[in-house]
């Protein structure tokens, strides 16, 4: 979805359009589960804090200021992320427990998340799954708020374990 | 694995792991609106809780008439020789309207423009008249009945009350503003002072607000310390050098020794005008102990020229006159008369 494209649907939301929302949801729901997983390492954490971050986008959509939706979307969801960590309420493990719950038919297909929690720090694993989603260093690097140089040589570090990791060639 | 095939296995699988209930994102949206809706209605219902029931309460009170058991009370007063000797003097200016009155005199001739109430021995004269007022004692109370003794309310009084501002000018004063925000804390209620009216000027019909209520300079710790000179504070005209300061209020004295009928009555009827109004608000203070157990919904503990403070809320609130009024739909002489009756609480 293009800037302005999303722009229009954040302008949607502030009129109340529930299938603006929706659309904006369906778009970058994975994003943002991604984020809040690589935070939270739980499933259902993760879940709680996609509903909570489109919920937030919807009551803060006034004021949204035009600028990227999508790095702000994301801040949210980050900032989501780090209140849920600061409020104990994280998993550390994804043990039996989280298998358990409704996400377990979803948790078996997540090979290389669990191999990114397992083999990056937390910053490089955001950066990675940020830049996934087509956010540029740049972007990565305001709603990380780290430097743009650290966003870049960390996802160098990064893609450069998960490669090794993965038994494959670095194509950089 | 390349890089590109990893940055896509990362999206799918956060694609496929995201969840997909926005039904329910839908739902909660739904649902806060409800939610902010039936906050509102809250917010409204509770305030009609607060209000309602002290509305109600205020608006069923019933006001006995005065009895001539009520009379008896001014027997208690202990400064009203005082106020004998010094209007005995007086005794010309004013006019005793009931018949039955055999000794009469001045207490005082308070008066604030619109929002005055009066006191006698016998009972508290409410009317609010626009002129100045003189406010009569009978001291034969047994001959009362419950029709309360008149007061007699001299528009052109012309005579001085006190020797000491008789020769004053009767000029409007500025008021001073007075404590009606103050919580009725014992030590810092100040003691309210009201002047004797300076009469030796003729007041006409549109003439207002001839009486200036101040605060006692010294402070007391009983109600029954008689009338005591008031010294006026600089910031005062000074054609009101000289100011008749009946009983200081001692709300120490009130709250915390004064606790039978005599007693109140003797704070009622040797200070100044602060109505306050009441409701046991359990909190365990010497106030409320007044009230403890008693089907009472307000009481008028003291007044002062100027102020009504309405003890009503839980919280000890103190309201300006003006705002008892609106909020009760009384008028003063309906308080008064509810306070006087609040006097018969003995405990």
């Amino acid at each position: 979805m293009e800037k302005e494209e999303l722009n229009d649907i954040i302008l949607r939301i502030q009129k109340k359009d529930t299938k603006a929302l929706e659309k904006i949801y369906n778009d970058m729901k994975g994003c943002v589960y991604g984020l809040a997983y690589v935070y939270t390492k739980s499933h259902s954490d993760s879940e709680d804090i996609v509903q909570n971050t489109f919920l937030r986008v919807w009551s803060k959509a006034d004021t949204y200021k035009k600028d990227n939706p999508k790095a702000w979307i994301m801040t949210i969801a980050r900032n989501l992320s780090i209140d849920n960590i600061n409020q104990g309420k994280r998993f550390t493990e994804l043990d039996e427990n989280i298998r358990t719950d409704d996400c377990y038919s979803k948790i078996t297909d997540t090979d290389m998340l669990n191999t990114l929690l397992s083999t990056l720090e937390e910053t490089e694993r955001e950066i990675v799954i940020l830049y996934s989603y087509g956010f540029s260093h740049s972007e990565i690097s305001k709603i990380t708020l780290k430097p743009y140089a650290t966003v870049r040589w960390k996802y160098s570090n990064a893609i450069k374990k998960l490669i090794k990791i993965s038994g494959g060639e670095n194509n950089d | 694995m390349t890089e590109k095939n990893i940055l896509d296995k990362i999206k799918a699988e956060c694609n496929a792991s995201a969840p997909d209930n926005f039904s329910e994102i839908e739902n909660q949206i739904k649902t806060s609106k409800k939610n902010r809706r039936n906050i509102i209605l809250k917010i409204s219902a509770a305030a009609a809780v607060i209000a309602v029931p002290f509305l109600s309460v205020i608006a069923s009170q019933k006001f006995k008439p005065m009895g001539p058991e009520d009379i008896k009370l001014a027997e208690v007063t202990a400064d009203t020789s005082e106020y004998t000797e010094e209007t005995d003097d007086n005794s010309n200016t004013t006019k005793p309207v009931s018949e039955k009155e055999t000794e009469e005199s001045t207490v005082t001739v308070p008066h604030v423009e619109s929002q005055m109430a009066h006191k006698t021995e016998n009972g508290l004269k409410t009317e609010l008249p626009p002129q100045s007022q003189s406010i009569t004692k009978n001291q034969t109370q047994k001959e009362s009945s419950h029709n309360i003794p008149s007061t007699e309310i001299i528009p052109t009084t012309t005579k001085k009350v006190h020797p000491d501002i008789s020769d004053k000018p009767h000029t409007s004063s500025t008021r001073k503003p007075s404590h009606t925000t103050k919580p009725v804390v014992s030590s810092e209620i100040e003691s309210p002072c009201h002047t004797i009216l300076t009469t030796n000027q003729e007041i006409s019909d549109n003439h207002t607000s001839q009486c200036i209520t101040e605060h006692c300079p010294y402070e007391t710790t009983s109600a029954a310390q008689g009338t005591q000179p008031c010294s006026v504070p600089q910031t005062l005209p000074k054609t009101d050098t000289t100011k008749e300061c009946t009983v200081p209020v001692s709300f120490t004295g009130y709250h915390t020794e004064c606790t039978t009928k005599e007693c109140i009555s003797e704070q009622l009827l040797s200070v100044n005008l602060i109505f306050a109004a009441s409701q046991d608000d359990h909190s365990g203070n010497s106030k409320s102990k007044i009230y403890e157990g008693k089907d009472y919904n307000y009481i008028v503990t003291d007044y002062d020229l100027y102020n009504v403070q309405l003890n009503y809320s839980r919280h000890s609130e103190t309201h300006s006159i003006d705002e008892v009024l609106k909020k009760t739909k009384l008028t003063i002489d309906d308080l008064i008369e509810a306070g006087l009756n609040a006097t018969k609480i003995e405990k």
